[in-house]
């Protein structure tokens, strides 16, 4: 098992001819887990490195079944491209795209509610259960991808797209392989933030750990650290917070990484996530050793963790 | 994006919503001529978007059009935090009988439309937020569908209005309601919003905070001549500047800088946003104090590297220099080209540590190593191995410089 994409899913590009949509099937075909078809209108009917083309979402999805879409347009036309798949009934949206209108976005967010869709981003390079399937160009060429992700127990969620080979290198560097590893998005607002994140790894089984990378700005570890100290959460989970340095007011490269008001500080989002029993690490190096910790103590007997 | 106020109201009249007749002036006379012409007492008010204008003097009552210019020359030149009063917004008097907050914004932790409606507005209502919130009316609405003037009546009968002003607030937060979305805004904000003592409702102020990344679909800013800019609590320092030109020159990847903290030790570059985060928070952890933020990254060219390490190594009074990067996908060869032209160039005496790890790594490290850059690190290097490197340099050349 893992979440968001194994190694049955079949996944599509929308906007396959462009720079991004070649490199996302460059990607995909050299893990083994090519897209099975692509769109980009005017161009249907030729191919990329041998995958389909079509010129609407709704033709080819009279062709392919369609568990997943990845949204490879430019920021402008992520809206119309998302609806799109929608209207032709796909259920999973990527969106690779990063500082999509903040108001495009709440109108697809509050769709995919409202009709159980699940939209990965904005902003986020990808996807990888390892082994089984990567969505987008997370890690790079295969050469890397194989040292940065391996398979394993831990779920790895960043709002950093770095940050998830980041810190998925250093797991995997201690042995500590993966379930499922994803940038979750930088923009302001999100599809997938670390509550649904943490919701799906607490129903998956393979997954005994979750990693969450989180930073300054927005509510969403906030949001995580409720979720988690109400009891949603019960697998342990170990966070880095960056942007304890940072000063407010200034944007830091993502358009969610910026504290207003005293809204989404470094002190709130640690304090909220150690009151909810989050183990936090100060440096990444700390990261495998906390996951590591927490792994011993999953694995003991029931009676051993009675004490 | 913030706007300055009078800018605000240029858009609120666009939707409608009532403001005071008034104009912006940069100059004293120019002051005078608009209170002249307006013909009626007048408020003179610092175009700045410090928070507590008013209570910090920014605003100043004129009765004649002499005493407008002295409220304008007092103002123009002032200083509300790093913020220089450049323009001021020279508008009628209000009579004014009730001071109501009316706002509209995105929801950012619901990800739906915030309206907020107050019969407390004026300058305590971070107070009424704070110690009375149950004086203030809010209601999410969902954003597929329309928000209609009786959406508004209801939360004004809500807020606990009556009479002609349940209509005539309803119409004002439906009219917030079109401008946010014409103007594809964050936030519109109207504190107060005035009830005259002639029955009238007038936008007293404007909070109006746009959507940088939608504002290529706002015909009214390129209309009205608004440029977009990025959102800075205080003015871009030189160095910033130099950082802007050097993006700007080349449109492939960015150069993001910041100076952080005048009285920091070493520079830095790093490689992502998220990463270079992290990079000041470990610094911080091992006792080393980054003069600057700069996230070199998408994939630019090396002359654009080039550019942004010989910015960060020029800072006077560093010493130590650190060039690292997470594991990323971009070509870091061509990273590492940037670097060794920017080191052969200015030689620095300074220990530089320069860790890549990710997309061609190897050549890049082999690049560093024959540019005569002597601690370069590869991929499996820790990142707090490499900080801990500079850490144990500098003190090193600390020694030797005292001994």
């Amino acid at each position: 098992m893992s979440i968001l994409v194994d190694a049955h899913t079949r996944a599509i590009i929308q906007g396959i001819t462009g720079e991004s949509g070649v490199r996302f099937t460059t990607r995909m075909t050299e893990y083994d887990s090519p897209p099975v078809a692509g769109v980009t209108p005017g161009k249907g009917g030729q191919n990329v490195m041998g995958i389909p083309v079509y010129d609407t979402v709704a033709e080819l999805v009279r062709e392919h079944r369609v568990d997943f879409s990845s949204i490879n347009v430019p920021p402008a036309f992520v809206k119309d491209a998302v609806f799109e798949a929608l209207a032709a009934g796909i259920k999973k949206i990527f969106i690779y795209a990063e500082r999509v209108p903040i108001q495009d976005t709440m109108e697809m967010l509050a769709y995919a509610e409202q009709n159980d869709v699940i939209i990965v981003g904005p902003n986020t390079p990808g996807i990888v259960s390892p082994g089984k399937f990567r969505l987008g160009g997370l890690g790079g060429a295969r050469e890397y991808v194989d040292q940065i992700f391996t398979p394993g127990p831990v779920g790895l969620v960043s709002r950093s797209g770095g940050m998830t080979s980041t810190i998925g290198y250093y797991l995997s560097q201690s042995g500590l392989g993966q379930s499922t590893a994803f940038g979750c998005g930088g923009d302001a607002i999100i599809g997938t933030p670390f509550k649904k994140a943490l919701e799906l790894f607490e129903r998956d089984p393979e997954t005994k750990v979750v990693v969450m990378f989180g930073e300054i700005g927005t509510h969403y570890e906030e949001e995580a650290a409720e979720f988690i100290g109400a009891g949603g959460c019960k697998k342990p989970v170990v966070a880095f917070i960056a942007g304890k340095r940072a000063l407010p007011g200034f944007r830091y490269g993502h358009a969610g990484a910026l504290v207003q008001r005293g809204f989404g500080t470094y002190e709130g989002k640690v304090e909220a996530l150690r009151a909810a029993g989050v183990r936090l690490a100060a440096t990444l190096q700390e990261i495998p050793e906390l996951v590591r910790q927490a792994l011993a103590e999953v694995s003991l007997p029931a009676a051993g963790r009675l004490r | 994006m913030r706007l300055p106020e009078y800018r605000g109201k240029q858009l609120f009249a666009r939707s409608g919503i009532p403001v005071p007749r008034g104009s912006v002036a940069a100059e004293p006379a120019q002051a005078e001529a608009i209170a002249r012409e307006l013909g009626v007492p007048v408020m003179v008010k610092a175009q700045v978007l410090a928070p507590s204008r008013s209570a910090r003097g920014g605003i100043l009552s004129a009765n004649d059009p002499a005493a407008a210019a002295k409220a304008s020359a007092q103002l123009l030149g002032c200083s509300f935090d790093a913020e220089v009063c450049r323009a001021v917004l020279v508008e009628e008097r209000l009579e004014i009988a009730q001071e109501l907050y009316a706002a509209v914004t995105i929801d950012p932790v619901r990800h739906d439309i915030l309206f907020l409606l107050s019969l407390r507005g004026g300058a305590e209502i971070e107070k009424i937020f704070a110690q009375h919130p149950q004086d203030v009316v809010r209601h999410n609405h969902p954003p597929l569908e329309p928000f209609l003037p009786f959406h508004g009546r209801q939360l004004a009968r809500a807020a606990g209005l009556q009479g002609a002003a349940i209509s005539s607030v309803g119409q004002i937060l439906f009219q917030l309601y079109q401008a946010l979305r014409e103007f594809q805004a964050k936030l519109l904000e109207i504190n107060p919003l005035v009830i005259t003592a002639k029955g009238q409702l007038v936008a007293a102020d404007a909070i109006v905070q746009l959507d940088e990344d939608a504002a290529f679909r706002v015909r009214a800013l390129k209309e009205l001549g608004i440029p977009m800019e990025e959102e800075r609590p205080r003015p871009p320092t030189p160095r910033e500047l130099e950082a802007i030109e050097i993006d700007k020159k080349d449109y492939r990847g960015v150069v993001h800088y910041q100076d952080l903290d005048a009285a920091g030790n070493i520079g830095v570059v790093s490689v992502g946003s998220g990463f270079s985060l992290t990079l000041l928070d470990i610094l911080d952890r091992y006792g080393l104090r980054p003069v600057n933020f700069c996230d070199c990254s998408g994939s630019p060219p090396a002359s654009k590297v080039y550019q942004a390490v010989k910015l960060v190594l020029s800072i006077p009074g560093i010493r130590g220099f650190l060039f690292m990067s997470g594991v990323v996908t971009q070509d870091l060869s061509v990273t590492a080209q940037g670097i060794v032209q920017a080191f052969q160039e200015l030689r620095p005496q300074i220990p530089v540590v320069v860790r890549l790890a990710g997309n061609r790594d190897r050549e890049a490290y082999e690049l560093l190593q024959a540019g005569g850059i002597a601690h370069a690190f590869p991929r499996e290097a820790l990142v707090e191995t490499c900080v801990e490197k500079l850490r144990t340099l500098m003190q090193e050349q600390a020694q030797q410089a005292a001994s």
